[in-house]
């Protein structure tokens, strides 16, 4: 049945004949690989950017200078030593009472060794240096942290703090730069198929002329002959977009299989929602259809009324 | 009422010379016309004319009572679908079967499958090819072709009918059983309007003429017509 219809509506003029009759399909493949692949990068960057952000702004770091800097040479004095560790005791009672901690830990000297000896360059080792106090603290949701900050001013002015806000202001720029690239380049590959398949739908009007032109003289409406470019036009969209989404989701496949073995914190692993899912599949097939469509109409409308 | 009026139609194409200058004619309704004139003479053009692909230059044409200067454009489709064409070349689609190139008619025009299949295949019959329904046209001889071209011509029961060089291509025999398949058709009430430059045809069927000369036309009446 479905058949009969189609072919009642597409072989009237004999589209799928001649030169260039699988543009079309082609146009849409790519189109919808490009647009599939800058939606996939969107999410990834959304769902990357979210886990940076959430990892860092419920954080803040306190660091307490050590008792003497390698400048000052020489061991310290047992007085600041003594000053040093009262410091990081009055710390740490202040935060362990505090409402807007969740958690406070004194980080080991290994663990602040290890966070250091990158930035030393091999054969340099670590164990001369003195070592700051560095406490992590895991703030509790809706903290007041400029309260905190205070508060940890007034008992050891001293101390530095860090909330990592200027990282995440980095992050967030650079991830909003990135998704207004993809977006932009979006735009240009959807203008760019629009103009494709205007043209490859002028030439066919051009190479099925003389059929036009007979459909046209005994009586069929602009409607009907621009019916049938629409539904070719169609036919050609919906094969080439599920050609280029079948692409772009075996390529998301073999990023996904290079890249699962990178650590968390550097790559986050991508979960999405089924509703991104459903927006990755359908939308480039539903707004590549859409547009070859509506670009196949108006484009034979508008070259149909130049003729008598 | 005439079915068709042109009062002082000149055609030019672009820029260049008029082909045809103040045409003056009349068609009533149930008439027959041989479109005659040596090659050059504008019997094209004219052609053209009478089946809308192309507006005139200056002067008034009217259809069953409408102006074309002003009707609608989405009204055109209509106005074609009351005028059967048999073009020179045929302009058969050579993908379709016969049966769908004499459906193309009733499918513009909207018509139901169900009629499309009843009329299509009784036409066929009629014109000698209830046989070769499902060939295309490019397997089939050229008066077979030609059949087809009428049946998708009057399929719709035109109110006027236009043959472009109908014999043209066609052995003396085949032309005149065709000049006897139009001559049904007018006796069914159809007007009729052959473009040719066979005399044969002309002096054996006695109608009026449309005689054009250096792009003028003059009229000739049945009884002054040669085969009179």
């Amino acid at each position: 049945m479905a058949k009969k219809a189609l072919k009642k509506y597409c072989y009237d003029i004999s589209l799928s004949e001649g030169a260039g009759a699988h543009l079309v399909s082609w146009v849409t493949g790519l189109m919808v690989f490009f647009v599939t692949l800058a939606l996939l990068v969107n999410f990834s960057l959304a769902t990357i950017t979210k886990t940076w952000v959430t990892g860092l702004s419920g954080a803040l770091t306190v660091e307490i200078k050590p008792p003497l800097s390698p400048k000052e040479g020489g061991e310290p004095s047992s007085q600041s030593q003594k000053k040093f560790e009262n410091s990081v005791h009055r710390v740490l009672t202040l935060l362990k009472d505090n409402a807007a901690v969740s958690e406070a830990r004194l980080m080991t000297d290994a663990e602040i060794r290890s966070l250091i000896q990158p930035w030393m360059g091999p054969g340099v080792t670590v164990d001369a240096v003195y070592l700051p106090a560095l406490i992590d603290i895991k703030l509790t949701p809706n903290a007041d942290v400029a309260r905190l900050q205070s508060d940890l001013k007034a008992v050891e002015p001293d101390a530095g703090i860090d909330s990592h806000t200027d990282t995440l202001d980095d992050v967030k720029a650079l991830v909003k730069t990135a998704s207004l690239f993809v977006l932009l380049l979006t735009s240009v590959i959807v203008v760019l198929a629009v103009v494709a398949i205007s043209g490859i739908v002028r030439s066919k009007l051009l190479i099925h002329e003389s059929e036009v032109e007979t459909l046209h003289l005994i009586g069929a409406s602009d409607e009907y002959i621009a019916r049938q470019f629409r539904m070719h036009t169609l036919r050609g969209t919906l094969k080439g977009a599920l050609i280029g989404l079948v692409c772009t989701l075996a390529i998301l496949l073999v990023i996904g299989s290079l890249t699962h073995t990178l650590d968390d914190t550097i790559l986050p692993h991508l979960k999405w929602a089924p509703l991104q899912w459903l927006l990755v599949v359908v939308s480039p097939i539903a707004v590549g259809s859409l547009i070859a469509h509506l670009t196949a109409q108006a484009t034979v409308l508008k070259e149909l009324s130049k003729l008598t | 009422m005439a079915l068709v009026k042109f009062s002082n139609v000149a055609l030019r194409y672009d820029t260049g010379p008029y082909v045809l200058h103040d045409i003056n004619f009349e068609l009533e309704a149930g008439s027959f016309h041989f479109l005659t004139g040596p090659s050059g003479a504008g019997k094209t053009s004219l052609m053209k004319l009478l089946y809308v692909a192309q507006k005139p230059t200056r002067g008034m044409i009217s259809f069953f009572g409408m102006d074309l200067a002003t009707t609608a454009r989405k009204t055109m489709p209509e106005i074609r679908r009351q005028i059967g064409i048999v073009f020179q070349d045929f302009r058969l689609f050579n993908h379709l079967s016969a049966f769908d190139n004499v459906a193309l008619s009733l499918r513009v025009a909207g018509q139901t499958e169900k009629n499309i299949k009843k009329n299509v295949t009784e036409l066929l019959k009629w014109v000698g090819l209830g046989d070769k329904m499902a060939c295309q046209p490019n397997v089939l001889s050229g008066g077979e072709q030609q059949r087809i071209a009428i049946a998708r011509a009057v399929i719709n029961r035109p109110k006027l009918l236009l043959a472009d060089e109908p014999t043209g291509n066609i052995d003396d025999n085949i032309g005149i059983k065709l000049m006897t398949l139009f001559e049904e058709l007018h006796r069914h009430g159809t007007t009729v309007v052959i473009a040719t430059h066979d005399e044969d045809i002309v002096r054996r069927f006695p109608h009026p003429q449309m005689r054009l000369e250096h792009g003028t036309l003059e009229m000739i009446p049945k009884a002054h017509s040669k085969a009179a």
